[in-house]
């Protein structure tokens, strides 16, 4: 490990990585998506004209748009006329088929906005259908398919429904999680090395790690807080992921005022590296099982899963993961930066300099 | 430690004013939002490099009163 850590190619590599997720996750667009119909009520045997509004398109630019209404158990509607209002902006004239597939008196619609350009824009539950007893302007039927084809692959983020562009934020608040509890193992690993061999060094490397995880931690919180403000609405509410990623980060504080409280080297390292194994013992549980168990809001537990299909796609993958790497390497730089001041410090105390 | 007291608050502060640029029903793709926290993550490595910087100056002071400058 020590020949590695005194190599400077990963540290510019950290840079550069990290300048790629910083570059990147601004700079690649969001999908095109649909932000609002009006109106959402449609009833079943009548013409509607339907007002889409859409996010990140450019109509005016002369693609053909197709918008269709996907009904499960009966088929699709087919507009009859699409009618381009403003770059971001369709008028959509649809007919109605009288007969619904279910008894009751009303089916989700799911809007599907489609360009050979951009492929498929979908909606669930976009439009009600309502049973009505006017009679058909024209008797029109369900289509078996909507007879479309995705578009060509292209460098887009998904775009979803209240987070919009803040689905980037993934590389920043995700990923400065993932690496803070890399750094907390790695702190852990060089606790349970001092306590087999008492070398003062091990301490030091611990003990770094698990600051530089304590400033992480922070960042993750405070970045959480921005995100939940803007799509829960509250920069802190109730949840058990929230709360217990609060408890986990101060029982690392209480490490940190621990290992300030000791004076003697020795004595300071033996009893902080015992509570350093003790700390990452308890997190596991408290941040990956307990929210699990119970229902929470933020992605990734009890019913609300993260890290698949929408939520982490190919493209986001392509930032996400070296955000997690750059992050870690980047935290592993600055406490390394610490280990090698302790070192100064413990060699000012061989020649018998008393530091402060 | 004022100064590091200093510091944070710019951490909280400036990421929350680059997310009240956006007006919060005008800016409906939230672009302000990730601003903010890539701003988090810039300076709070920016703050813990500052605290760094501050022990090492402690240090060479020190080393500075012992053994004279160079």
């Amino acid at each position: 490990m020590k020949a590695i850590a005194s190599q400077m190619w990963w540290k510019y590599l950290s840079i550069v990585i990290l300048l790629y997720v910083f570059v990147g996750g601004f700079v690649v667009p969001l999908r095109p998506g649909i932000m609002n119909t009006q109106p959402e009520r449609l009833v079943a045997g009548a013409s509607h004209t339907l007002v889409v509004d859409m996010y990140n398109t450019r109509y005016d630019m002369g693609d053909k748009v197709n918008v269709l209404v996907r009904v499960d158990g009966a088929g699709y509607i087919k507009a009859t006329s699409v009618a381009v209002r403003d770059q971001n902006s369709l008028e959509v004239a649809m007919t109605v088929p009288r007969n619904l597939p279910t008894s009751s008196g009303a089916v989700a619609g799911t809007l599907i906005v489609h360009d050979s350009d951009n492929g498929f824009a979908v909606s669930p539950s976009a439009v009600t259908i309502v049973r009505g007893d006017s009679p058909a302007v024209e008797a029109v039927d369900w289509s078996d398919s909507a007879g479309l084809e995705e578009g060509p692959w292209k460098l887009q983020f998904p775009f979803i429904g209240i987070l919009y562009e803040t689905i980037r934020n993934t590389f920043f608040h995700v990923a400065i999680w993932f690496a803070m509890f890399f750094l907390m193992a790695v702190s852990m690993a060089y606790s349970i090395a001092y306590l087999r061999q008492s070398d003062l060094h091990y301490d030091a490397v611990a003990s770094s790690f698990a600051y530089v995880a304590i400033v992480f931690g922070i960042m993750g919180m405070i970045t959480g807080a921005i995100w939940a403000k803007n799509t829960w609405g509250v920069y802190w509410t109730n949840d058990p992921k929230l709360n217990m990623a609060a408890v986990a980060l101060i029982i690392y504080v209480a490490y940190a005022i621990l290992r300030s409280a000791v004076t003697d080297p020795d004595q300071r390292a033996r009893v902080t590296a015992a509570y350093n194994i003790f700390a990452v013992v308890a997190f596991v549980p408290l941040v990956f099982i307990i929210p699990r168990l119970t229902s929470s809001l933020h992605p990734g537990n009890g019913g609300n899963p993260a890290l698949g299909g929408e939520d982490l796609d190919n493209t986001l993958r392509l930032f996400f993961y070296p955000a997690i790497i750059g992050l870690i390497m980047a935290g592993s730089w600055l406490a390394l930066l610490m280990v090698r001041l302790e070192a100064i410090k413990m060699r000012l105390l061989d020649f018998k300099i008393d530091y402060k | 430690m004022k100064k590091i007291t200093h510091i944070f608050l710019l951490c909280v502060v400036i990421p929350f004013s680059v997310m009240a640029q956006g007006d919060y029903y005008e800016n409906i793709g939230k672009i302000y939002v990730v601003a903010a926290v890539a701003a988090v993550l810039v300076l709070g490595i920016g703050a813990f490099l500052l605290y760094l910087d501050k022990r090492i100056s402690k240090l060479e002071k020190q080393i500075e009163d012992e053994y004279g400058s160079k």
